[in-house]
């Protein structure tokens, strides 16, 4: 009933259950990065499949996480929900990060002054001159 | 003919029945046959060869040392008596010498044959002496001579007829010769003489010929223009004017002193072909014309029977123009209306053709309706820019309109303007109106004729009132679109614009003090510039002169396209750092030939300089090196081949220019990065009058074939990968990848950057791949330059090699990776698609049934 929910030890397991959830995604996150690490610096099907899910997964994640923590939601807003959920994106960021890092690996990320340059225009020359034998 | 071609054509057709092409850098002397042989002293007089008529094969080859210019004589029994210098000798059937005579002082030489016995008529200029010398057809001893003294004796008007012999004298008249007898020279004061084999034709100061021989005056010729011919049925003589109203032919009988036949062929006229040049009478009152548009045309019973436009291996220059969009009405992608029925039967000879069982009415048809339907020949412009117009000016002056699909002359028109220059005069680029072309002249009284591109119609004609050395582009257009041209002459230090109206010559004055053109000479190259107009006259002010160092001279040049597009300034390496080229079309690449005054070994030295300011950028010279340097310059690079006297082979060197400067400091990624996001990469500007350090990379290479680079292929926008086309002497074009000649190939072991960068490990023999001859193994007679033009997809574009023949193909160096190929099977990927389709459909389904069927469970 209702005057369970108020007790302070169904409290403080409900929130260890919310910090138990929000650590939840370490174990994805790492296999998905371990996928990526083996994927290989190359830019072949599968590293372009496994750094594109780990690319969009945590952005994907990290946008639904209020949804998924919703709930958890306390009607009475005695249980802070924004720490674990800052840990939950947090962890999320971390693969997003390293999924970045695998794009500089492969050489997709324009840090290079040729990404930048490479089809600038040959400057127009400000005289004209033309001639031959004769 | 001229270049160096020895032909037999069938006189019911004009088609070639054989041809050789003899050593085309030195063309024939003199021709002569004897039934059955045809015999050729080629070469300056040095070598005679004798072709059997039937096929051209060659039959015997007889060489005469220390050779000079000679003629050459047919004796009735297949002896032939040839002479060259100062040498007479008789050369019978197989080649082998029957006799040998030394005439000392023999010049200007004809033979000639009369009564069993040879006579060689002969001018000393320097003594102003006829003579003619009897000689023996048995031992070539020298029977009797005559001779007669002149005045100014002129070269090349004399001859010999029977055994009097002819000249003309500078003052006009005529000196004749005769051997045991009195020599009867015709009376009064002619321009020109000319020796048929029964009279002597002489022109006078107005124009009007007569017929002469040995006794006295023949017949004369009622009007101007007749030329007359040098053989013919014997003791008759033909002759032909060819005028606006038509050609006219007559033959004259020169013992009966009147004309035998005449004839007129009223189609053929001199607002088409030019004037007659040369005429040839034939047995059977039939004339071969040659007329001075080059073409070949002969002439029976009053119309032409056959027209050859030998014009077409003469072509100096050529101009790729877009076909026109409709023609009479109809668009480029109706097909022609063929019922099912014929399509299908046109398919049952198509399969008994490829089984090699078809009828050769079946081959005629299936060729007609290949001709119909094909994509490739129709005369209207295509989406992907394959099918073009190509305008080609020969020498002559002779301008023709070919489809590149077949070659087929589309149109052709008769200019009269010598060595010209074409030009693209209006260009629409909504192609609803024709482009027009520009034939500028040169010399004194210089024409520019203007004509319809897609028609050939001369829309004008304007006189130019200087004596014009250069016709050179301008990159300006005046209001009504024309490009407008500027004629430069040296001499008078005048330039006009053309068309020499106020609104060009305003608008050339609004910019002249960016034009700048230049004049390569022996030794040196001189630039000019432009300075205030006077009365529509510009003045040419002279700026800089380079005087370049080499004894012999000047031995080749090249300088940048300006429609090369570049696409990119940078080269990435494999590091992903970035090279800055510098692409400078105002450039110029030189090479001079120098031969050491202590051991008389020559060098070559390649110059690059830069045409506004005169300065030398880059200056390298080749050891034991000797020209004649042919070379091509387009981008940044230069791609030259000289002869290396160490190695004794063909070499080839390239030189890179990259912009120092740029490429040390424009390396962060940052700047870069800020720079292209606030856009300002596109509107960079260079200057000759502020030239970066360069570094220039070079390397050379050994050619494995004898050839040299005549042209670069050429692309819309310039990504495409780039083919140095190499011209073989026996006339293949050989397509040498760019990446061979790359200065940065590594010539130790590859490292990973060099690698990424795709480069390959240098080795000094360039690679001689069998399919990349884009000749097929069918030469190109004569093989002179090659012209390219791109196609308006990038991976594409077109290639002619012209030469005595022209080859035309398209060529895609990258291979065409912005299109499909022809026979890609559209249905196949549709059929494909809708399967997948369906199957994922039935999948779904079968899976959702099978999902609740276990949630059921």
């Amino acid at each position: 009933g209702g005057a369970a929910k108020d007790h302070p030890e169904a409290l403080k397991q409900k929130e260890a259950k919310i910090w138990a959830f929000a650590q939840s995604p370490v174990k994805n996150v790492a296999m998905m990065s371990f996928m990526m690490w083996m994927s290989g610096n190359t830019v072949h099907i599968f590293s372009m499949m496994s750094t594109f899910t780990g690319l969009v997964q945590p952005l994907v994640a990290i946008a639904n996480s209020d949804q998924a923590f919703r709930r958890f939601a306390d009607p009475q807003g005695k249980i802070n929900l924004q720490g674990p959920r800052a840990l939950f994106c947090l962890i999320h960021l971390g693969g997003f990060l390293f999924a970045v890092w695998k794009l500089a690996t492969m050489g997709l990320l324009p840090t290079y002054v040729s990404d930048w340059v490479s089809s600038l225009p040959p400057p127009r020359p400000l005289q004209y001159s033309a001639g031959g034998e004769a | 003919t001229d270049q160096g071609v020895v032909a037999m054509l069938s006189p019911e057709d004009g088609e070639v029945v054989w041809r050789r092409m003899l050593d085309w850098e030195a063309p024939f002397d003199a021709l002569t046959e004897t039934g059955e042989r045809v015999v050729v002293l080629s070469r300056g007089g040095e070598t005679l060869r004798a072709f059997s008529a039937e096929d051209g094969k060659v039959e015997w080859e007889f060489n005469f040392e220390g050779g000079s210019a000679g003629t050459l004589l047919g004796m009735p029994d297949g002896r032939v008596v040839a002479s060259s210098g100062s040498h007479v000798a008789m050369i019978d059937t197989s080649g082998n010498e029957v006799w040998a005579s030394e005439l000392p002082s023999l010049q200007q030489a004809s033979l000639c044959q009369e009564g069993g016995k040879v006579y060689v008529a002969s001018v000393s200029l320097a003594k102003d002496t006829l003579s003619i010398t009897e000689i023996s057809v048995e031992d070539g001893s020298v029977t009797n001579s005559a001779s007669a003294k002149g005045s100014s004796l002129v070269a090349g008007q004399s001859g010999c007829l029977g055994a009097s012999a002819f000249a003309l004298s500078s003052g006009g008249a005529v000196v004749a010769a005769r051997v045991g007898g009195e020599a009867r020279a015709p009376v009064g004061v002619f321009d020109e003489l000319q020796v048929s084999h029964s009279a002597v034709a002489l022109t006078d100061s107005s124009g009007g010929v007569s017929l002469w021989d040995g006794r006295g005056k023949v017949h004369s010729f009622d009007g101007k223009g007749w030329v007359v011919s040098p053989i013919g049925p014997p003791g008759q003589v033909g002759a032909v004017r060819v005028a606006d109203s038509g050609a006219e032919f007559v033959t004259v009988d020169v013992a009966k002193k009147a004309v035998v036949s005449s004839g007129s062929s009223p189609g053929f006229t001199s607002h088409d072909h030019g004037a007659a040049a040369r005429v040839f009478t034939l047995p059977g009152a039939r004339h071969l014309v040659v007329s001075r548009d080059d073409s070949l045309s002969l002439h029976s019973e009053g119309h032409p029977e056959w027209v050859r436009e030998e014009a077409l291996a003469d072509v100096q220059k050529v101009l790729f123009l877009d076909l026109p969009k409709t023609v009479d009405g109809s668009l480029p992608d109706d097909e022609a209306d063929l019922p099912l029925s014929e399509r299908l039967q046109m398919e049952m000879a198509r399969l008994r053709q490829v089984i090699g069982m078809a009828t050769a009415e079946e081959e005629a048809a299936l060729k007609e309706y290949r001709q119909r339907t094909s994509a490739n020949l129709k005369p209207m412009l295509d989406q992907a820019g394959f099918r073009k117009l190509l305008v080609v000016l020969s020498g002559s002056g002779k301008a023709f309109g070919l489809h590149n699909g077949d070659g087929r002359i589309l149109w052709s028109t008769w200019t009269a303007v010598e060595d010209g220059e074409l030009a693209l005069w209006t260009s629409d680029i909504s192609v609803a109106a024709a482009p027009m072309v520009a034939i500028v002249g040169r010399g004194e009284g210089a024409r520019a004729v203007f004509l319809d591109g897609h028609h050939g119609t001369k829309t004008d004609e304007s006189a130019l009132a200087l004596k014009v050395d250069q016709v050179l582009p301008l990159p300006l257009q005046d209001p009504s679109g024309a490009h407008l041209l500027l004629c430069i002459d040296y001499a008078a230090s005048a330039a006009r614009v053309l068309p020499d109206a106020t609104e060009a010559q305003e608008a050339l004055q609004a910019v002249k003090d960016t034009v700048f053109f230049y004049r390569i000479g022996q030794d040196a190259v001189q630039g000019y510039t432009l300075g205030a107009p006077q009365k529509g006259v510009f003045p040419v002010l002279e700026l800089w002169k380079t005087t370049l160092h080499g004894s012999n001279g000047v031995v080749g040049h090249a300088a940048p396209l300006r429609e090369d597009p570049t696409f990119t300034q940078a080269r990435v390496l494999g590091d992903r750092s970035v090279m800055y080229r510098y692409v400078n079309p105002n450039s110029l690449f030189v090479a001079t030939e120098d031969v050491g005054a202590k051991d008389g070994v020559s060098s070559i030295t390649a110059q690059v300089l830069d045409t506004v300011t005169g300065r030398m950028l880059y200056r390298v010279e080749h050891a034991e090196a000797a020209g004649p340097v042919e070379a091509v310059f387009r981008e940044n690079w230069i791609v030259y081949k000289y002869w290396s006297l160490r190695t004794h082979r063909t070499q080839v060197s390239v030189l890179e220019l990259y912009d120092d400067h740029a490429t040390r400091k424009d390396q962060s990624a940052a700047e870069a990065a800020a720079k292209y996001l606030q856009g300002a990469t596109s509107n960079l500007t260079m200057s000759s009058f502020s030239v970066p350090s360069l570094r220039v990379a070079g390397q050379s290479f050994l050619l494995g074939l004898p050839g040299r680079p005549l042209g670069v292929t050429t692309s819309r926008s310039g990504i495409t990968a780039r083919w140095v086309l190499v011209g073989t002497a026996e006339g293949q074009v050989y397509a040498l990848d760019k990446r061979f000649l790359d200065p940065r190939r590594p010539t130790g072991k590859p490292t990973k950057e060099d690698k990424e960068e795709r480069l390959m490990p240098y080795s000094e023999n360039l690679p001689l791949i069998p399919h990349m001859f884009l000749t097929y193994g069918k030469p190109v007679g004569g093989l002179r330059a090659v012209a390219t033009a791109p196609s308006r997809l990038e991976s594409t574009s077109h290639l002619l090699a012209v030469g005595v023949d022209l080859m035309y193909t398209r060529v895609a160096p990258s291979k065409s990776f912005d299109r499909l190929e022809d026979d890609f099977s559209h249905i196949l990927l549709i059929l494909t698609m809708l399967g997948l389709a369906a199957g994922t459909m039935v999948l779904y389904r079968l899976a959702k049934t099978d999902d609740l069927k276990r949630k059921w469970e």
